[in-house]
């Protein structure tokens, strides 16, 4: 290998002139007294109800200033295409390294799930989820569902039952979507149908795990029974309300604004077997529904957003639109 | 934490910027680019480790934004394939007197390295030209370092393949 080791001193030579070095540096400097450093404990503030869309702008601004553009470029990709190893195994894997609580990589973990759902209805539509796709997804999600409830149920307390509760939802609302998908694409019908079913299962199970940490949050004794039921009746309302001004867009389609609506009826059912429970000032009972009442809602919303987004009205087929950044 | 960590950013900024110019540029065979391109691994270093966040291994981190930003650049300037791009080959775009002599230095490398596809391509580099172990390796592009260590052995071997002619 003479004659590579040759080659290689050769082009070890190629380096910056000392100029150059300087001026990339006297550049860098200004950058770093534009950015000066922050406390650690300036970064990551959670609030104490913690929407899952609050978080995903959080991550992505730091790392977006990261990375810069190429989590636009590859983050459109779907299973088979040119920059989705580049998308799963180098961008996403980056922004896992800004996670550090339990509860944060929770909710990375969900969201590194409903990724995988949006590819898998975006190549439903455009007729491309095969049964190789179709498995292919499948995996990935049983494995960040998995590393979802490692998470999860770490930390019993409020905010964990928000993130268990919302993650039901969207598996919920995205087993609806797809739902949707296969009356218009009957050829995906096998892939579909399986996938549907695991996202089924795994909502059951989400259910399961969140009432048992409901009851365990329920049990500490810094929690005031009282106001954490009227807390989770505030925000069980306050959704609803999202979900309503959601809807009164204009460019929402009819057929969404109705089958959303009954959504939110059996939301706003349990919000009224919650409001009975807490007259009896049966707290525990209350404060379940309002959840139950909140997830509802939680998944109206999704849904909603979802069905517009892929523009799954009657009718037509719709294009499978150009990559785009997901939220 | 802060002007100390300051100068120790600055200091890796000393004893790493070259390497990387070298890396980018074995990259994009363009030297301007090549320069921005280091200004901006190390600004978004900048941004992570200013955000709180801790890095194990500085070199290795590096490396990863490189290829990160790499990347990136290469899909914005070519809608091609990469494959397509090594096979109509492509020449660097500095012109100055200064570097001619530099140029003639790199081509060789270039030459050899566009004979690989970019998976193999990208670890000679790291490996042979940047000095990095197969663990860093590893570690700045999120594989194993098995797979670091036997797609090594593969690119070596299909370089003296294609080139058996050139080496005694």
């Amino acid at each position: 290998m003479n004659k590579f080791e040759d080659i290689l001193q050769k082009a070890k030579q190629i380096s910056l002139s000392p100029q150059e070095k300087q001026h990339i540096r006297a550049e860098l400097e200004l950058f770093m007294r534009l950015h000066p450093q922050k406390a650690k404990q300036d970064v990551f503030v959670l609030k104490p109800f913690f929407a899952r869309f609050q978080f995903a702008p959080l991550a992505a601004a730091l790392v977006l200033l990261c990375i810069g553009g190429t989590s636009f470029a590859a983050e459109g990709a779907l299973p088979g295409d040119f920059l989705y190893p580049v998308k799963v195994g180098i961008n996403e894997e980056l922004q896992g390294f800004l996670i550090f609580s339990s509860e944060e990589k929770a909710e990375w973990k969900a969201t590194l799930a409903e990724r995988r759902l949006h590819e898998a209805e975006k190549l439903a539509l455009a007729g491309r989820l095969g049964a190789k796709e179709s498995a292919q997804i499948e995996k990935k999600l049983e494995h960040h569902v998995k590393g979802f409830r490692a998470q999860a149920g770490k930390k019993k307390s409020n905010t964990s039952i928000e993130i268990q509760s919302n993650f039901e939802a969207s598996l919920r609302a995205h087993e609806q979507i797809l739902s949707h998908i296969e009356t218009k694409q009957e050829k995906q019908k096998i892939g579909i149908d399986s996938l549907r079913s695991q996202l089924r299962t795994h909502a059951e199970e989400s259910d399961k795990a969140r009432t048992e940490t409901q009851e365990q949050v329920f049990l500490e004794e810094e929690v005031n029974p009282r106001q954490a039921s009227e807390g989770k009746l505030g925000a069980a309302e306050q959704k609803i309300e999202e979900v309503e001004r959601f809807l009164a867009r204009k460019q929402v389609s009819e057929s969404t604004r109705i089958e959303t609506q009954d959504k939110l009826l059996l939301a706003r059912e349990a919000i009224a077997r919650g409001r009975a429970a807490l007259d009896a000032e049966i707290f525990g009972k209350a404060f379940a529904n309002f959840q139950e009442g909140l997830r509802l809602a939680q998944e109206a919303k999704l849904f909603a957003e979802l069905k517009e987004k892929l523009q799954l009205n009657g009718g037509f087929l719709p294009k499978l639109e150009l990559p785009n950044v997901l939220p | 934490m802060s002007a100390n960590s300051q100068e120790e950013f600055l200091e890796a900024y000393e004893k790493y910027s070259d390497a990387l110019f070298r890396h980018c540029y074995f990259r994009v065979y363009d030297r301007e680019m090549a320069k921005d391109l280091v200004q901006e691994i190390f600004c978004k270093t900048w941004s992570y480790i200013s955000a709180g966040k801790e890095v194990d291994n500085f070199r290795a981190f590096l490396y990863r934004v490189a290829h990160n930003v790499i990347v990136d650049e290469q899909r914005k300037r070519r809608p091609v394939s990469l494959e397509v791009l090594a096979e109509k080959g492509f020449t660097p775009k500095d012109d100055s007197s200064e570097t001619a002599e530099k140029l003639i230095l790199g081509k060789e490398l270039q030459d050899i390295l566009q004979s690989l596809e970019e998976d193999y391509r990208n670890l000679i580099i790291m490996r042979y030209l940047d000095g990095l172990t197969p663990k860093e390796i590893a570690d700045s592009l999120g594989l194993s370092e098995n797979v670091v260590s036997v797609r090594i052995h593969r690119g070596i071997k299909k370089l003296r393949e294609l080139h058996q002619h050139e080496y005694e």
